[in-house]
């Protein structure tokens, strides 16, 4: 699993590559959120684009760390959902908790009026 | 009546989630032959991947030494995939509806992987033999459209 940052404007974006179908990708997500929570950066944006599998166990990490990361007061929101995971967010229900966007840039803006993080 | 030919496909494989790209080649390729639109094969396939992943997690504990025996059962009507571990069971019928919200309240969320399983395929049964034989049947029609 590979993972590219970048920052925008005090946004945390983090690109993923692989799949998330369990450990130990998924460990290493979180390994990843965890980092950034304790480095404060608590808006943070995943890229899903490069995900090319997920299963229940990757929905049940995103779950795990959209609800730290809005324990410490920040957010997690995703853009670069393909048609499939998409699908496995709809049966999963994910859809309806976490905020997705179509890019990075909209998901980005979208902590423009939140407090800084 | 004319009876409808049966083809049987066997993958017996050691239970890791290494191996489970190893099961969705294997799935894929026997439901592309089948017929089945991209769709459906992505469907089955994740379906199967789940099936396996809680007999990994689940019944196994993540041992490796333990085996999975999966065999699938193809006729013009529909593909057939069943699932065999011999590792500690559990009752599907118990399991309740997963609820994000509540999870982002509070307690982990719980059977997610079986409520795809069963939105994702027509028939999805389970036979429950602890330390025996626990067996889980996925079916999938070819002219049905599911999830």
């Amino acid at each position: 699993m590979h993972f590219v940052e970048r920052l925008d404007n005090g946004v945390i974006i983090i690109s993923i590559k692989g799949k998330l179908t369990g450990p130990p990708e998924t460990d290493l997500l979180c390994e990843r959120i965890q980092s950034k929570i304790e480095e404060g950066r608590l808006h943070i944006v995943l890229n899903l684009k490069h995900i090319n599998w997920m299963s229940s166990l990757g929905v049940g990490a995103l779950m795990k760390n959209l609800r730290n990361v809005r324990e410490a007061g920040g957010d997690l929101r995703l853009t670069g959902l393909s048609d499939k995971i998409k699908d496995i967010f709809q049966i999963t229900k994910l859809i309806g908790v976490i905020q997705i966007y179509d890019s990075d840039v909209e998901a980005a803006e979208s902590f423009k009026d939140e407090p800084k993080a | 009546m004319k009876k409808t030919r049966k083809q049987k496909f066997k993958l017996k494989i050691s239970s890791a989630t290494e191996n489970l790209e190893i099961i969705r080649e294997f799935i894929n390729n026997i439901a592309t032959k089948a017929g089945f639109d991209e769709e459906s094969v992505d469907q089955i396939e994740l379906a199967v991947d789940e099936a396996c992943t809680n007999a990994i997690k689940h019944a196994y504990k993540y041992s490796t030494k333990r085996m999975l025996d999966i065999s699938v059962f193809l006729d013009t009507e529909k593909m057939e995939i069943v699932i065999i571990d011999k590792g500690g069971g559990f009752n599907p019928d118990k399991l309740p509806v997963p609820n994000l919200e509540k999870y982002m309240r509070a307690a982990k969320v719980g059977g997610l992987g079986i409520h795809l399983m069963r939105t994702l395929m027509d028939e999805v049964n389970f036979s429950i033999n602890p330390g025996k034989k626990n067996q889980v049947s996925l079916v999938k029609y070819l002219d049905r459209k599911s999830a």
